[in-house]
């Protein structure tokens, strides 16, 4: 039995009006409506490697993204066809999904993006739901197939197509919305439109109805500092952790190439004003930390960065140059995630309503960290 | 008239994004190796900063480049002949510490470290000596204004400005920053070839690239003290020097150098500028205010009739003189005046052209005591510009600030014209004005604007064709050669090679 | 000038070979790097030797549209290093397992004769399993067979899905579209198992909940090259010359071509350098100064001047003509809800009618239903889903009011609250009387509300300022002084120089925003206050406009074909997609340590405010808002067992049996009892990221509670104050996790963490698939050499 929330670009979208919990008796628990939905499924534990190498049978239903579907079984049928790419799973024939290229293949033949014709289809398809005329749009490229060797011979653009908003026609410059707006496509919002007003209870009743401002929490509220405390040599800061110039996230940040172009491991960039007061040099060791831990680093004093802030680029790999902490007991010291902690935002949590409906990766809170506050002060001893 | 070829170069600062991409392009194909460590044949520096070497620009410590006796120059430091004394003990040249000592990591630590009751760690160890240590130097130390204090400040192009001038950069209303990579120049006066004791460097007569022979050198490193740009270095390991190459192996392909084919921010252009070599000897000792000047009058227009059979006379081949008539540099170098050469007052002549960034402008702080930047007009004077012109005017025109000026009303006079032309909000007559002002048409607004924003590959970097096989051909025959190639054994570099 | 060399013989210049002989190569192979730096960029990788020894970037890009500049070089600093990975000393070369596992598991195996029982009993014993979680991370890494790794793994599974069900089985991987092959691998392999895939996006940060708010999108940007299409560009919170590096050229190439750049950031960075005006906006108030904006342009643009394009594209586009109900909340008028076409007699049969809404006809005054609605989408009537001016109800043509200012029932004095200072004001808002199913209700436009919000003074009365320079009242230029550190005047000339741009140009205006304003607690507004400001001046959906936020390599292009495949649709329905940042705070037990929300996010107090944020996920899980896997502290296979046993047969009975059993409280939600052990999650898939560190808000928690080994927290519990629905047990559960595998191909900080390492194939050693936001191309990933060593690639790997 698997759980389902209520999805986006599903009926789900139309399931609630208001907010009524079930479980608080203020209404009847209906899957799909009220809670969850719930699907019934067979799983055969001897059969998933089978089936991880084989493309399945369902693909003959059509497939979709962003609510915007197409047929394909000819497709599929197709690559029935191809006898050296070939699955048997209980006496039955599939595309094979054995090697890489095999599925890297199958992404590109069947989708919209990729085949043109499909891309004709969905547009086709999205006429009919709108009773606009739409599959003008992708008429020239139904002949296109990309392949995997094609992408390897040759960079390609890629099709347009309904799933993704804008128009790509005579070589111009994709741009979100264009469809939408030239088109007459609606949003996927409950009205359609672009929305400057959130009517959904959650959001009246949290105060976000209307495009506002809200002042950053409080550090003091914010919870990360009722035991760190600032001492003198220390100092309440803002930590960013904005993405770094010489890694993204944490790779390469390791490499020595970057580690020799920047300072050979994330320090914390101090303004002059904050290291001043606080006794620190430039390339001085630092410990920056709150409640939540520790991060040992060295500090970068730098006239570019404002009084009461600091920073340390994102994503710091605790496998290089970190010391063990001192303010800590004398234990290795984490890295940036080492102060950060998970606060969620509630109003954010909302669903079955419209836009606000959950999808994998659209919506729900987010894991937010810029409002984070630590301490800073210079580290006497070092070792590691 | 002695008309000869050389490949030159255009950076164009205001599209520089100080990503380091050319450095790497540039060690991963020739200084990734034992000795080469801390070689950056190409590398960038966030100025205001000291650089790398650190404070490489004050010759008044390093004693590169030449200096002015009279109507002639000599070499400031060690030379050939004025440096003998001094071969075997060369003060003037930068040490470990001016550069750094090169390191890497214990990371073998973490597959490797035993069971223990705190986490394992890969420690900075010493590329020299094997022992940790806690880098206190790199080649890029002072990144993006990274201890502002002890490098941006000590800045040498800030000995012509006021101490209050000096200060003001770092306040709000007028903290700037821009990025400025470096190569070899391939100068058409090189200090480091005058230097050489060995006789191991020159310049090629095809192309104007400068090497250093790498059978001949002797290691006096007499080049690493008399280029002013600090781009020769000592290779500690074959003990022989090295510098960029210009990717000749490349070049001679027909492939832009790596660090300009890697160039994501599309700032540098390559080209072939014939030039009179007559007259480098008295151009290289003009006055400081005509260094400039005198320098780009000795590139001759490679359209001239009499140009043309000049260099045909020295056996310029004709794909040669097609290139530069073609030539991108020759654009922004002759035709449009907007590039120029970086500290021109040390006399080598440098190849390699930069034009000055625009930078935000200035702002101001109210009398509630917070920030305001407004302009009077839609994207503020040029003289409201962050960097002050003293500045720009110490690094590209021995202090002459008429010359920066100029450049970047241009600059924004093709700005002026652009938006003009694409949206047309604004007075008409800022347009014209700014052009007028410029000595600038709209013909040449438009050509400027499209080699800046829209060029490709191709038209940044125009390489004649190297005509491998006639140099071959004086040796052995190039049939031979193709059949041979490739063949012997391939050894590592050592000592004495 | 003698001492040139000016040589041409060849015989002297014979050692030129030197540098020639290394500029040699056997091939080249078109990859790309699988990171999520939303670059996707083609790179030509170089082979010698059977040895890769240096990339360079591909250059054939198609040009787009002749007026704007190629794409050509893509790649960074960071994506030329890449290389050197490949045969450095933090390169994994073969499979390791943690030295205290493995001979727990032998000492075990050689006494069971079974790897499942060793496993088994491994788990059973409580010190076994605490001696090696306390090992996590602390070396003693021993290398291993394929054979021996894989065993191990495969016992652990079964003895999950065994004991507590396959949902307690996760695995993490970030945006696939850097590598999506990689990803879909794992994922395949989960889902067809039973297992749950975490989400990333989110939990990064990265989804900008205003997308979803506004436009039902998750992330739908201009590509980069149409950043050239701008006239005038505000970029805050996104460095490009830091992390857009190869795309960043088409800003500063706009800037040639007559582009005015603003860069707000609170340091001088990097793309501050090509800024015409650098905004050093305090940290996080971007938003203040936006609002501030768009209170000018309101007044100037679409009060005082009536801005032609901006007020056709307003109503067109936004929702600004739909009416809203004015209610009345403990004696003051405040906006309610949109007013339902459903809720008046003319629509009130109509399907689906309290999912379309209405607006009044310019011409007849008359209320008419446009179509386009979620109503509209899912009335299982085709052909009404559109942005016509038509009611979709009688098919008539209509023009929508935008304003009741000149055609209202009366003036009403409504609440607005400004959070900044802690003002609120009475405004007049202009209403008319509708009659519904319901009696008679007030109604405004979203329009009005936005005019009254933003305090433009259109002659109505109340708490309107008179001035810009009013300090105290939102949103002027005055009102964000204080918290931005802006001065006004900046305010001033940047909205207005904006809205001519934008009237001049039909809306090529736009932001260009960044992880520098998504990952603050506040984000969605700071978003949409921005996105205001766009919106009302016509620059969504334009050529050189938009809102462009790039914060992560989320946009899969060919997500269709792929989706499938990952999910393992193609077989069976029902999958397991978590929403990371739930899981997380609930299962590393960041929940335990928080405060109430409504303490340090600014809301009105009521209800549903004043909840703690675990409760509120509790709701959302319970309500079907958010899923949360494990799902029940049953084995979900006993659950349908016990169905069937009580009499069920069809899915809906069994779907009747278990509403039955979660009613009377014999059935929990796992969310809400985080801390009994069946509800622990039990075994953990890493790849493509990192999990444990890089991506792990609340590290240290994740290491005191999924790993159970030392940490550096001394954080307090306070949530049991403030908690009502979800249990907490007077034990804070340590160290949940039973085995952690990690498919890596360098030694990062999870791997260093994890129990398994397996060698992972790089990126010039697999065939995968790339694309992203920043362009509108698909690139390869190939294997310029085979997998080095013993690594894998990940497909292999999951098969």
């Amino acid at each position: 039995m698997v759980n389902v929330p209520i999805l986006h670009d599903s009926a789900g979208e139309v399931s609630q009006t208001e907010v009524k919990d079930w479980s608080k008796g203020e209404c009847e628990p209906i899957p799909g409506k009220t809670m969850h939905d719930m699907v019934i499924v067979d799983r055969d534990y001897t059969k998933i490697y089978d089936k991880f190498i084989s493309l399945g049978p369902n693909v003959r239903n059509g497939l979709a993204a962003h609510g915007n579907g197409y047929q394909c079984a000819d497709f599929y049928e197709k690559m029935l066809d191809d006898k050296d790419h070939l699955q048997v799973v209980d006496g039955k024939v599939y595309p094979s999904l054995c090697e890489d290229e095999e599925a890297a293949n199958a992404v590109l033949y069947l989708s919209s993006l990729t085949n043109g014709e499909l891309s004709h289809r969905a547009y086709q398809n999205a006429e009919k739901r709108t009773g606009l005329k739409l599959a003008d749009i992708s008429e020239g490229a139904k002949d296109v197939r990309i392949n995997y060797k094609d992408l390897q011979a040759k960079i390609h653009r890629y099709n347009q197509s309904p799933v993704w908003s804008g128009l790509m026609n005579d070589d111009r410059a994709y741009s979100a919305f264009t469809y939408n707006v030239e088109r007459l496509v609606p949003w996927r919002t409950l009205t359609g439109r672009q929305h400057f007003y959130l009517d959904h209870e959650g959001y009246i009743k949290f105060g976000e109805h209307l495009p506002t401002y809200k002042p950053s929490p409080r550090p003091e509220a914010y919870g990360e500092l009722r035991k760190s405390v600032a001492t003198g040599r220390a100092k309440v800061l803002n930590v960013l952790t904005p993405h770094g110039k010489w890694h993204i996230h944490s790779t390469y940040g390791d490499t020595l190439r970057m580690l020799t172009l920047s300072r050979g491991m994330e320090p914390c960039w101090l303004s002059v004003e904050d290291a001043a007061e606080l006794g620190i040099q430039d390339n001085d060791w630092v410990e920056v930390f709150n409640d939540n831990g520790v991060y040992s680093t060295r500090a970068c004093v730098s006239a570019r960065i404002p009084k009461g802030v600091c920073f340390v680029y994102h994503a710091v790999e605790r496998t290089y140059s970190t010391p063990k902490s001192q303010i800590r007991g004398g234990k290795r010291s984490g890295m940036n995630n080492s102060f950060t902690r998970v606060h969620l935002k509630p109003n954010l949590m909302v669903g079955g309503y419209g836009q606000f409906t959950y999808h994998f990766n659209y919506w729900g809170p987010v894991g937010v960290n810029r409002d984070t506050h630590v301490l800073v002060q210079k580290m006497e001893k070092v070792e590691f | 008239m002695d008309i000869r070829s050389q490949i030159s170069m255009v950076f164009h600062l205001d599209k520089c994004i100080g990503c380091h991409t050319c450095s790497i392009a540039c060690k991963n194909i020739w200084t990734d190796r034992k000795g080469a460590e801390y070689m950056w044949w190409n590398n960038v520096e966030t100025k205001p900063g000291t650089g790398y070497p650190s404070k490489w620009e004050d010759q008044d410590t390093y004693k590169g480049g030449w200096e002015k006796k009279g109507n002639s120059i000599s070499l400031k430091g060690a030379g050939k002949f004025k440096g003998m004394k001094s071969l075997f003990h060369n003060s003037n040249m930068p040490v470990i510490d001016d550069y750094y000592e090169p390191w890497t990591y214990k990371y073998e630590n973490l597959f490797e470290a035993k069971e223990g009751d705190d986490q394992p760690i890969a420690r900075p160890v010493s590329l020299i000596t094997g022992e940790y240590i806690t880098p206190k130097s790199g080649p890029n130390w002072d990144d993006d204004l990274a201890g502002s204090e002890d490098y941006a400040k000590n800045d040498v192009n800030f000995k012509n400005l006021s101490p209050a001038e000096q200060e003001a950069m770092f306040q709000l209303e007028r903290m700037t920053l821009h990025y400025l990579p470096r190569m070899c120049n391939h100068c058409l006066n090189p200090a480091c070839v005058a230097a050489c004791p060995s006789g191991a460097i020159y310049k090629r007569g095809e192309d104007g690239v400068v090497l250093i022979n790498q059978k001949k050198c002797r290691a006096w490193r007499m080049c690493v003290t008399a280029c002013p740009y600090k781009k020769s270095y000592y290779n500690w390991n074959t003990g022989k020097s090295e510098k960029c190459v210009l990717c000749y192996p490349r070049l001679e392909a027909g492939q832009a150098p790596a660090c300009h084919h890697s160039c994501v921010g599309r700032i540098r252009y390559i080209g072939v500028m014939l030039y009179d070599a007559d007259k480098i000897e008295a151009a290289a000792a003009s006055n400081d205010e005509d260094l400039v000047q005198n320098q780009l009058d000795i590139y001759v227009d490679p359209n001239d009739p009499r140009v043309i059979a000049a260099a045909k006379e020295n056996g310029i081949h004709d794909s040669t003189i097609e290139c530069a008539q073609k030539s991108p540099v020759y654009k922004f170098v002759k035709e449009w005046g907007l590039a120029l050469p970086l500290h021109p007052e040390f006399r080598t002549l440098p190849n390699l052209f930069y034009v000055p960034p625009l930078l935000p402008t200035m702002a101001f702080v109210n009398e509630e005591g917070t920030y305001e930047t407004t302009s009077e007009n839609f994207w503020g004077a040029i003289e409201k510009s962050r960097l002050p012109m003293g500045y720009m005017a110490s690094l590209f025109s021995a202090g002459n600030e008429e010359t920066i000026k100029t450049v970047l009303k241009k600059l924004m006079a093709v700005r002026l014209h652009r938006r003009e032309e694409t949206v047309g909000d604004l007075p008409k007559e800022e347009a014209m004005g700014a052009m007028k002002d410029a000595v600038m048409d709209k013909e040449m607004a438009d050509a400027i604007f499209r080699l800046t924003s829209l060029p490709l590959f191709d038209q940044r970097f125009v390489i004649p064709p190297a005509h491998r096989e006639e140099a071959m051909e004086m040796l052995e025959s190039t049939a031979d050669v193709k059949g041979n190639s490739g063949f012997g054994f391939k050894e590592p570099p050592v000592r004495g090679l | 000038m003698s001492w040139i060399k000016d040589l041409i013989s060849p015989k002297t210049r014979k050692w030129e070979e030197f540098y020639r002989n290394r500029w040699q190569h056997d091939k080249v192979v078109r990859s790309t790097h699988g990171v999520n730096c939303t670059g996707g960029c083609s790179w030509n990788i170089h082979v010698k030797d059977g040895i890769v020894v240096w990339e360079t970037q591909a250059l054939d890009y198609p040009i787009l549209d002749k007026t704007l500049p190629p794409y050509e070089p893509r790649g960074c600093q960071r994506g030329i290093s890449f290389s050197w990975y490949l045969y450095s000393p933090i390169r994994v070369k073969y499979p390791m397992i943690r030295g205290a596992l493995v001979d727990l598991f032998n000492a075990e195996k050689a006494k069971t004769g079974d790897a499942l029982k060793a496993w088994a009993n491994i788990q059973a014993n409580p010190e076994a399993r605490r001696k090696y979680q306390k090992a996590r991370g602390k070396g003693g890494f021993r290398r291993a067979t394929w054979d021996e790794a894989k065993e191990i793994i495969a016992a652990s599974n079964i003895y999950t899905v065994k004991k507590y069900g396959s949902d307690r089985i996760t695995g993490f991987s970030p945006i696939p579209a850097m590598s999506m092959l990689s990803y879909a691998a794992g994922s395949r392999f989960l889902q067809l198992m039973g297992g749950v895939n975490l989400s990333f996006y989110d939990w990064y940060c990265d989804l900008p909940n205003s997308f979803p708010e506004i436009w039902g999108e998750q992330t739908d940007v201009a590509e980069s090259a149409d950043w050239y299409n701008s006239k005038f560009i505000a970029c805050m919170g996104a460095n490009l010359g830091m992390t857009r590096t190869p795309d960043v050229h088409f800003f500063a190439e706009s800037r040639h071509n007559g582009t005015k750049t603003v860069v707000f950031a609170p340091d001088f960075n990097m793309v501050a350098k090509y800024a015409d005006k650098w905004v050093p906006v305090h940290a996080g108030q971007d938003g203040a100064f936006w609002m501030a904006v768009t209170h000018v342009i309101l007044k100037e643009y679409h009060y005082d001047k009536q801005t032609p394009y901006f007020i056709d594209y307003t109503k067109k586009y936004t929702d600004s003509p739909f009416l809203v109900e004015v209610v009345e909340e403990e004696g003051k008028l405040v906006p309610g809800r949109l007013l339902r076409a459903g809720s008046v007699k003319k629509y009130k049969d109509i399907e689906k009618g309290e999912w379309k809404f209405l607006n009044i006809d310019s011409k007849s005054g008359d209320l008419v239903c446009p179509g386009g609605s979620s109503g509209h989408r899912w009335d299982g009537k085709d052909g009404n889903w559109n942005l016509k001016f038509e009611d979709a109800e009688t098919g008539k043509a209509y023009d929508p009011v935008l304003t009741l200012l000149e055609n209202n029932d009366e003036t009403l004095q409504l609440e607005f609250v400004e959070y900044g200072k802690n003002n609120t004001a009475q405004r007049g808002v202009p209403v008319k009387h509708i009659d519904t199913v319901n009696g008679k209700v007030k109604v405004t436009t979203v329009y009005d509300l936005i005019m009254a919000q933003y305090g433009v003074d259109r002659g109505l009365g109340g708490d309107y300022p008179k001035t810009y320079d009013e300090k105290e009242a939102a949103y002027t230029p005055a009102w964000q002084e204080i918290l931005t550190g802006i001065g006004p005047k900046t305010v001033l000339q940047f909205a207005r120089e904006w809205a001519r741009t934008a009237e001049t140009t039909h809306g090529k205006c736009s932001i260009i925003i960044g992880a520098g304003i998504n990952h603050w607690y506040h984000n969605n507004l700071i978003y949409r206050a921005g996105t205001m400001a766009l919106m009302l001046t016509g620059c969504i959906g334009v050529n050189g406009g938009g809102m462009n936020h790039y914060v992560g390599q989320e946009k899969l292009a060919p997500s269709d074909s792929w989706a499938t495949i990952m999910s393992g649709k193609d077989w069976q329905k029902g999958v397991r997609l978590q929403q990371a940042p739930i899981w997380h705070y609930i299962n590393s037990n960041q929940w335990r340590y928080d405060g109430n929300q409504a303490d340090y996010n600014t809301v009105p107090k009521n209800d549903l405010s004043s909840m703690h944020s675990a409760d509120m996920a509790v709701k959302a899980v319970r309500n079907g808002w958010m899923p949360f896997y494990p799902q029940y502290n049953k084995r979900n296979i006993d659950i349908v067992k016990d169905a069937e046993k009580a009499g069920a047969k069809t899915d809906d009975e069994i779907k009747d049996y278990v509403v039955g059993q979660l009613k009377k409280k014999e059935l929990v939600h796992s969310v809400a009892e985080p801390d009994e052990e069946v509800n622990f999650p039990r075994v953990w898939y890493i790849w493509r990221g990192n999990a444990i560190a890089g991506s792990a808000k609340g590290h240290e928690f994740f290491l005191k509670h999924y790993l159970g080994t030392h940490n550096n927290s001394i954080a307090e519990e306070v949530a049991d104050q403030f908690v009502k629905d979800i249990k907490v047990r007077s034990e804070n559960p340590e160290g949940k996790m039973d085995l952690i595998v990690n498919l890596n191909f360098r030694m990062d900080s999870s791997a260093l963490y994890s129990d398994i390492i397996l060698p992972a194939a790089s990126w010039y050693e697999k065939t995968d698939l790339n694309s992203t936001d920043m362009h509108s191309f698909i690139h390869p990933l190939s294997p310029a050499i085979a997998p080095v060593w013993e690594s894998k690639s990940d497909w292999v790997i999951f098969r």
